[in-house]
């Protein structure tokens, strides 16, 4: 049902061309025959997690220390007694207890976007918990180092307590449905009598849409001079593979704007029974492309 | 179909699985769930994951397989939940999975004990016939603060009502030690802090010499000879100046759970550096993932043994009673403790 087996063949993901990828990305076959990935924390944001817990498991403890000494001038054994218990309970099930609870994140884990899960994708469960955070002891001598060089000797960044409970701590990043395939309504089609047959191919296609839509998306915004720089090499590829005839100035100099086109006109060719979209928008350097 | 088309067409799904996926991530709104909603997440768990398996087979795009991946992996995550943690079944396995994971486990067990125990014997055994040797295991100035604190009984420290807290130890008549009922005010006070010190202490030892069992058991081993060497000097050198009877009737209650408790959690720490030496035909890490789980069932148990332990030392080992009752408590809790080891949920099948 879960079965790593497939890196094998080939990755999942990346270039299909390189076999064996060093990659950060674990894959986990699901009991819906689909493949998926998760990304594995490293140690630096582990780190940033665990000093984040430390500062919060010390500020429970200066908390209760104050409580305790307010309440000793009642009775002062009793509140040293669950002053030291609640130490042994910070101690060793702050980590466990937290990650039990929350899903495999405590609060420092939360904050970086990262968390424990399964080591085939499913949740963590409360043994596993346990063992890996009363394991921590080992991990921790030689201020982490034992963790630290175990981490750097296996392919997932897991350290013994990690590897005796088969978890692995993975990121979390928040994705956005990519926005939505730019319409390009204004941008006229390529002429079809200024080149051959030749139909590229879907891949080539939706890596013309990935180009287009990182122009409108904020995050990751390319300038326009970029943009046409990074589109040069495809444009001149496309314009002699369909052997096109048309203002060669376009193709090397306003790039996106022609692979614009290209992509206008073979998505088009393929909607015969497309609806009209309402809206239009246009926010590269189309002078090449209106005319 | 191309990815335009695809995309607009299935939007609105990603986008309600979306939203059941941050529902069922919130605690509150989980349980809120109806159940049209459940059969709808599973359904788009499905959908969502043929989806994924499209884009990435037709290549549309890393983004758009990043953004599904993401979903699947929340969804799954939430799907498949761990079963639930609950309290009769923690109860169940301390009281009989712990001595039945033991016994399948007795080799380590074993040897856990007699790396804490001869030791211990041996060294009781020669400082007592010999008091003059436990200077060269221990410090002197621990020789003399040992003396001192066992040259007379523990509790006779002042005025007090003790019934309070003696009374959760129901072996005995309460009437029988009325008399010798002499303690000082705090006394609640003064043994709520031991039982901290003792639970934050010695359930720390135990945890630890567990946890480097992983380093191929060698810390393990020293920690348990350590401790039985130390331990086995200071019994018979209290023993051998003349205060045993003070210091084995405080410690004979407690001890049968506390000395066995450590041994046990020695065991499960050798077990961790076995299951690296000595893989069985599994990968390394295999290997860590079936027998780590044995292994700290074992020592968790030996933790929960050791917080009874600290609570039997804090408030029934110093309480004023006679000796003689107390030794019979006493091997009456050796007895119990062995007896619940290798008798407890025979006839069972698994743990």
């Amino acid at each position: 049902m879960t079965s790593t087996a497939i890196t094998s063949e080939r990755m999942p993901i990346g270039d299909r061309r390189s076999r064996e990828v060093i990659s950060l990305e674990i894959p986990v076959e699901t009991p819906e025959c689909v493949i998926m990935t998760y990304r594995v924390a490293g140690p630096a944001s582990r780190v940033g997690a665990y000093l984040l817990d430390t500062a919060i498991r010390g500020g429970i403890l200066i908390a209760a220390g104050m409580l305790m000494t307010c309440s000793g001038v009642l009775a002062q054994g009793l509140s040293t007694g669950f002053f030291l218990v609640i130490w042994f309970v910070v101690e060793w099930f702050y980590f466990a207890i937290s990650e039990a609870v929350f899903n495999g994140q405590t609060v420092g884990k939360r904050v970086m976007g990262i968390r424990t899960i399964e080591k085939y994708g499913y949740p963590l469960s409360w043994w596993s918990a346990l063992v890996r955070n009363f394991l921590r002891t080992a991990d921790c001598l030689m201020l982490y180092g034992v963790g630290f060089v175990s981490m750097l000797m296996t392919s997932r960044f897991q350290r013994l307590g990690d590897l005796v409970a088969g978890t692995v701590v993975i990121h979390e990043h928040p994705v956005r449905l990519p926005s939505e395939p730019v319409i390009l309504e204004t941008i006229k089609p390529l002429n079809r009598e200024e080149c051959n047959h030749f139909v590229p191919t879907e891949r080539t296609l939706s890596l013309i849409d990935e180009l287009l839509s990182r122009r409108t998306n904020s995050r990751e915004r390319i300038p326009h001079d970029r943009g046409h720089g990074l589109a040069r090499d495809l444009a001149i590829e496309l314009s002699r593979k369909l052997a096109y005839q048309g203002d060669s100035e376009q193709v090397t100099k306003y790039s996106m704007a022609f692979l614009a086109r290209v992509y206008v006109t073979f998505q088009r060719e393929e909607e015969q029974d497309a609806e009209p979209s309402p809206k239009v928008v246009s926010p590269f350097g189309l002078q090449g492309a209106s005319r | 179909m191309n990815k335009r088309k695809y995309v607009q067409q299935r939007r609105s799904e990603w986008r309600q699985f979306r939203e059941l996926i941050d529902r069922a991530e919130s605690r509150r709104e989980r349980k809120r769930m109806s159940h049209a909603d459940l059969a709808n997440y599973s359904r788009l768990l499905r959908e969502v994951s043929n989806d994924l398996a499209i884009v990435r087979a037709r290549e549309w795009g890393r983004e758009l397989a990043a953004y599904l991946n993401s979903l699947v992996t929340r969804g799954y995550n939430n799907y498949y939940t761990a079963p639930p943690g609950n309290v009769r079944k923690l109860l169940d396995f301390i009281v009989f999975g712990f001595p039945i994971m033991m016994r399948k486990n007795w080799t380590f067990m074993v040897a856990g004990w007699c790396l804490f125990f001869v030791p211990f014997i041996v060294s009781w055994g020669v400082t007592q016939v010999d008091s003059s040797l436990a200077a060269r295991i221990l410090p002197v100035e621990h020789l003399e603060q040992m003396e001192q604190m066992y040259e007379s009984p523990l509790y006779e420290t002042g005025e007090g009502d003790a019934d309070s807290e003696t009374n959760e130890s129901d072996e005995i008549d309460s009437t029988e030690r009325e008399e010798e009922i002499i303690v000082s005010e705090g006394y609640l006070d003064e043994r709520s802090t031991m039982a901290g010190f003792y639970i934050n202490n010695n359930v720390g030892i135990a945890l630890r010499s567990f946890a480097i069992g992983i380093l191929l058991g060698v810390g393990t081993c020293y920690v348990l000879l350590y401790n039985g060497l130390v331990l086995g000097a200071s019994f018979g050198y209290t023993l051998a100046v003349g205060h045993g009877d003070n210091l084995l009737s405080f410690a004979v209650t407690h001890g049968s759970f506390e000395l066995t408790a450590i041994a046990i959690s020695g065991g499960a720490g050798l077990m961790l550096g076995d299951a690296i030496l000595h893989r069985r035909n599994r990968t390394l890490f295999e290997s860590l993932k079936v027998r780590g789980l044995d292994a700290i069932k074992i020592a968790f148990g030996a933790g929960v043994m050791l917080v009874v332990a600290a609570f039997i030392e804090a408030f029934w080992s110093p309480a004023p009673i006679d000796h003689t009752i107390k030794y019979i408590v006493g091997l009456t809790s050796w007895v119990f403790v062995y007896a619940w080891m290798f008798l407890a949920g025979r006839g069972r099948t698994s743990a």
